[in-house]
């Protein structure tokens, strides 16, 4: 690896997460603040995203175990933010039933829902 | 008010003590990088980092052994087992931290006897204390361990983040036993020594802040303790299952078997899929109380926990820690940077969460709000992104000239000193240590005065909110 492949590609590491990161705020902000027009944005994001790990495998010296890596983590971090936003929705929806002494609801789709009734 | 959480008040105090400390020798490592003959001969750089360092370690170490005092005796309904013991041995660990400073300050190196191992300096990094003042801390955190653990058996109250704070305590107390032994064989002392230093903040640490901050979500934003619980068993699982193997990372370069480049690459790699798992939480909880709580510094430190976390450990560490990078960034101001970083967002900012909460409860605050957070947030956090930026371009600056270029020569290092982007990010970062110890300054004042001497504009009084 030369000196500026060295910088370039840690460069590329760090907005490859930072990104990710970006997307995952955008996502959860959408969902929070009910702004459907920040989903496009964190969708660009996470095409940036998906941009630089492109960028990554086909043009660094990276190792071929460390660009396999890198793909599998981008479709994980495409993944992360609505996984999690449906567990805390459905932990907290699972909470509420049982204060109330209902039986747990099922994860629905929309839960940003839920956050609007809590207001 | 319990014993216990009076103890945890001596400790939060000591804590900011330390803090500042360790802001004032870090304020001076930084100036001898832009003028090396500062204080030479007198009191020298590495003197002053390993106080820093060892401050660091401390500091923070005191406001988790403070956050736990002040929340078990809410947890288990009853005062804390072996309070008294307790209440002496923080005497004793001032006591020791004042000695080994002194002596560090005072004498600060010796023969390489076992006078000197015993009673100046152990010459490991980060684990600098003589041994006597090593088995005083480990005496400390084992009758911490005691007072946990004992309090939990006998209020019978074995809640999950109880159970996974004393499955805490033992590697908390085992790996530091890591900081006595002296192995003349470098690689093996190197392999026993990131137990110590990596295991200790990247598990167990992770986990007790992990515990400290469900507590504090708990008490701040009234969350259910099934919905916490829930969540720290899951960051639990996925901090120590990307963490433990992530040791590796720390294997690179010090004569480990070849391996540990695939394992340390792999599971460091994935570091920072949780970290983005707690943002999306720090946002849900942010969303659902609309940004407001009856502690905005609290609660302002607690979401800056989760950032700093993300892209201080997440980003910065996942720039260098692949081994093609690694190679030539490891232990340069790149490093630096990446430690800064996560050091103040994983931890520092959940400690100054855990005190502010303390200060509202002893002050009798209904709400804590006014300018003084403000400021202190602002430059505490402004001081950080600063340095810790121009320890990045000059990290990248010493890894591209001095390592790719130089080959690691003593000459390489000598003509990185003359290099403008190095020089000039040497000067940015002691600039924004500057904005920083200031920060510290305004904290300190706020933490002090808040609820006590300023008015019912800047903290309400529970008798100012009820009339």
């Amino acid at each position: 690896m030369t000196a500026y492949a060295m910088v370039g590609t840690a460069l590329l590491l760090g907005a490859f997460v930072l990104l990710a990161g970006l997307y995952g705020l955008l996502y959860s902000l959408a969902m929070v603040l009910e702004r459907p027009r920040l989903r496009p944005a964190a969708f660009a994001c996470y095409a940036l995203h998906f941009g630089v790990m492109a960028v990554l495998v086909i043009a660094t010296p990276l190792g071929g175990w460390w660009k396999i890596l890198i793909v599998g983590s981008c479709l994980a971090y495409f993944a992360i933010p609505p996984i999690t936003w449906r567990y805390l929705v459905s932990l907290h929806r699972e909470e509420e039933g049982s204060h109330h002494g209902r039986k747990p609801r099922k994860h629905v789709a929309r839960p940003v829902v839920s956050i609007r009734s809590r207001a | 008010m319990y014993r216990s959480q009076r103890l945890a008040l001596k400790y939060f105090a000591a804590a900011v003590v330390l803090f500042g400390v360790m802001t004032l020798f870090g304020l001076s490592s930084a100036f001898y990088f832009v003028h090396p003959t500062f204080l030479l001969n007198t009191f020298n750089f590495n003197t002053s980092k390993i106080l820093h360092i060892n401050t660091l370690v401390l500091w923070l170490l005191m406001g988790f052994f403070g956050s736990v005092y002040w929340f078990l005796p809410g947890e288990t309904g009853r005062e804390v087992e072996g309070i008294g013991a307790a209440e002496v041995l923080f005497w004793v660990f001032c006591v020791v931290i004042a000695v080994v400073a002194a002596v560090f300050i005072v004498v600060q190196y010796g023969p390489g006897t076992e006078f000197t191992l015993w009673f100046i300096n152990q010459g490991r990094k980060y684990v600098e204390a003589p041994r006597w003042a090593a088995i005083a801390i480990v005496v400390v955190a084992l009758v911490f361990a005691y007072n946990v653990i004992a309090s939990t058996v006998k209020s019978r109250n074995y809640s999950g983040i109880l159970m996974v704070l004393i499955l805490d305590l033992i590697p908390l107390c085992v790996l530091y036993l890591d900081a006595f032994p002296r192995i003349t064989n470098m690689s093996k002392d190197l392999f026993w020594w990131w137990w110590l230093v990596h295991l200790w903040v990247e598990a167990t640490w992770e986990i007790l802040i992990g515990c400290i901050m469900a507590w504090a979500l708990m008490d701040l934003l009234g969350s259910s303790r099934r919905v916490v619980e829930s969540w720290l068993y899951v960051e639990v699982a996925l901090v120590l299952g990307t963490g433990i193997l992530g040791l590796g990372h720390h294997y690179f370069w010090i004569g480990t078997p070849r391996y540990w480049l695939g394992v340390g690459g792999f599971f460091s790699a994935l570091e920072p899929l949780p970290l983005l798992g707690m943002v999306i939480h720090a946002i849900y909880d942010a969303g659902v109380n609309h940004m407001q709580a009856s502690n905005r510094p609290a609660f302002y430190w607690m979401l800056a926990e989760a950032f700093g976390n993300f892209i201080g450990a997440g980003v910065f560490g996942f720039m260098m820690t692949l081994p093609q990078i690694n190679l030539y960034s490891h232990g340069t101001q790149w490093t630096a940077s990446h430690g800064h970083f996560a050091f103040w967002g994983a931890y520092a900012c959940g400690v100054i969460t855990v005190i502010y909460l303390a200060v509202q409860k002893t002050r009798g605050c209904s709400r804590l709000d006014g300018r003084a957070w403000k400021w202190s947030f602002a430059l505490l956090n402004l001081g950080m992104l600063g340095m810790v930026g121009a320890l990045l371009v000059a990290g990248i600056d010493q890894a591209f000239f001095e390592r790719a270029l130089g080959g690691s020569t003593w000459s390489a290092f000598v003509a990185l000193q003359h290099q403008p982007w190095y020089t000039e990010g040497m000067w940015a970062r002691f600039l924004f240590g500057l904005v920083f110890t200031a920060g510290f300054a305004v904290l300190a004042y706020d933490l002090i005065t808040l609820g006590r001497i300023r008015g019912v504009e800047e903290a309400e009084p529970v008798k100012a909110a009820a009339a």
